[in-house]
């Protein structure tokens, strides 16, 4: 076995690397500060901190952020009864939020859940619809029927949407309310109450980034 | 080209290793049994087990872990009908789940869902509210109303999203409460009744980890 004993291995201008053309096998453990590798690294486990880790593989949750749906009093306004996309002014806005995508490459998902009624005798049906400010159509509706022989004053709607990122940049998504007057109350009593809490019976706006 | 050809290179007192303070130039492979950096590696591309990887930048899913909410009959008790938040002792509990964070920094989000009807007529109105096992006030509550002219709807299908920070790894138990129901995930077909399966008719209880 022939061997060399040396401190320093320097290249041969005496400031530059060492080339090693047919790799390096390392028993011991290869200590460096940094590690600059042009194509890939690969091992059995990877640990550390991989803050600085990007571009996950398409269908990685990148972020996930909610936002609190107060409860509250509205005027009670409609979405006409016909087939048209509720538009961005008709029923009655009650909750808007700004929001930047960390990148273009991710799909938004957003979950919604929300009890709209009715606290006084307003409306026989109650209906959400999602929207976003560059956009008079709304993206995405969820309704409800509480009249008839059943007076049930309210319901308790969940809405999903899914949409492409547009950027790095804001819009503001806003959801707005067909039918009743009233935002998270308790289904009690007969018309929505303000049982519970406040902080206890407010809901959730999601916001879920899928890498693409 | 200066070129040093030999089969094995150590440091100078035969059991340290070679440092190479100029940066080593590989352009083969490097195969190591372990790789040790300071500070950080630059890579195109990572592959292997990251399982034990940590400090992933905020809003990545860490884990996610569900629980089955079973199909019951219970005893109708009822959370008070006023603004106050729902008492750890008030309702009936039909669900408790102990849980343990994996890290310190991340929050959990919660989802669940139940059907919560009356399996017999002891209920114009349902709810139900998650609770952990140290505050005694819930964290969150949602209800519904069913009565009116002529008591057909007998129960709800209630969802409860819901966010809060890791307290450590340490555990702490969840539970859900229902408010003057008397049946969970029974089938609605008038009075709740034991159809479509008791494992199929089950809910679930899932919890996300998301690094913060």
């Amino acid at each position: 076995m022939s061997e060399v004993r040396v401190e320093n291995i320097t290249g041969e201008t005496g400031v530059d690397a060492v080339n090693f053309t047919k790799g390096i096998n390392v028993t011991g453990v290869a200590t460096a500060t940094n590690i600059s590798v042009g194509s890939s690294v690969t091992a059995g486990t990877l640990f550390g901190n991989a803050a600085g880790v990007t571009n996950f593989a398409g269908g990685k949750l990148l972020k996930k952020t909610s936002y609190t749906i107060n409860r509250q009093t509205i005027s009670a306004s409609t979405f006409p009864n016909d087939d048209t996309i509720p538009q961005i002014t008709e029923g009655t806005e009650f909750f808007s939020q700004a929001y930047t995508p960390s990148t273009a490459n991710c799909d938004l998902y957003i979950f919604v859940n929300c009890r709209i009624s009715e606290a006084s005798n307003v409306g026989n049906e109650m209906a959400m619809g999602l929207f976003i400010n560059d956009n008079t159509d709304c993206l995405r509706v969820v309704s409800g029927y509480t009249s008839g022989v059943t007076n049930v004053h309210g319901n308790n709607l969940f809405l999903i949407h899914r949409i492409a990122s547009w950027g790095v940049s804001a819009k503001t998504f806003s959801l707005r309310a067909h039918g009743g007057n009233a935002i998270n109350y308790a289904g009690a009593n007969g018309y929505g109450q303000a049982y519970y809490g406040d902080a206890t019976h407010a809901t959730f706006f999601i916001i879920e980034e899928i890498a693409t | 080209m200066s070129e040093i050809r030999v089969e094995n290179i150590i440091g100078e007192t035969g059991v340290d290793a070679v440092n190479f303070t100029k940066g080593i130039n590989v352009t083969g492979i490097l195969t190591s049994t372990n790789v040790s950096v300071g500070s950080s590696v630059t890579a195109g591309t990572l592959f292997g087990n990251g399982a034990g990887v940590t400090g992933v930048t905020g809003g990545k899913l860490l884990r996610k872990s569900y629980y089955t909410i079973a199909r019951q009959s219970i005893s109708n008790a009822q959370f008070p009908q006023d603004d106050s938040a729902p008492q750890i002792t008030e309702g009936t509990q039909f669900f408790s789940q102990a849980y343990t964070p994996s890290t310190a920094n991340c929050d959990l989000y919660i989802t669940c869902s139940a059907g919560v009807r009356e399996r017999t007529n002891v209920a114009d109105d349902v709810g139900m509210a998650l609770f952990i096992s140290d505050n005694t006030s819930a964290l969150r509550a949602v209800s519904e109303y069913h009565s009116g002219d002529s008591n057909v709807v007998h129960g709800a299908n209630l969802t409860i999203f819901h966010k809060m920070p890791s307290w450590g790894v340490s555990a702490k138990t969840f539970s859900l409460r229902a408010h003057k129901a008397n049946s969970i995930n029974y089938f609605a077909t008038g009075y709740a009744t034991e159809k479509l399966g008791a494992a199929t008719h089950a809910s679930l209880f899932i919890i996300e980890e998301i690094a913060t």
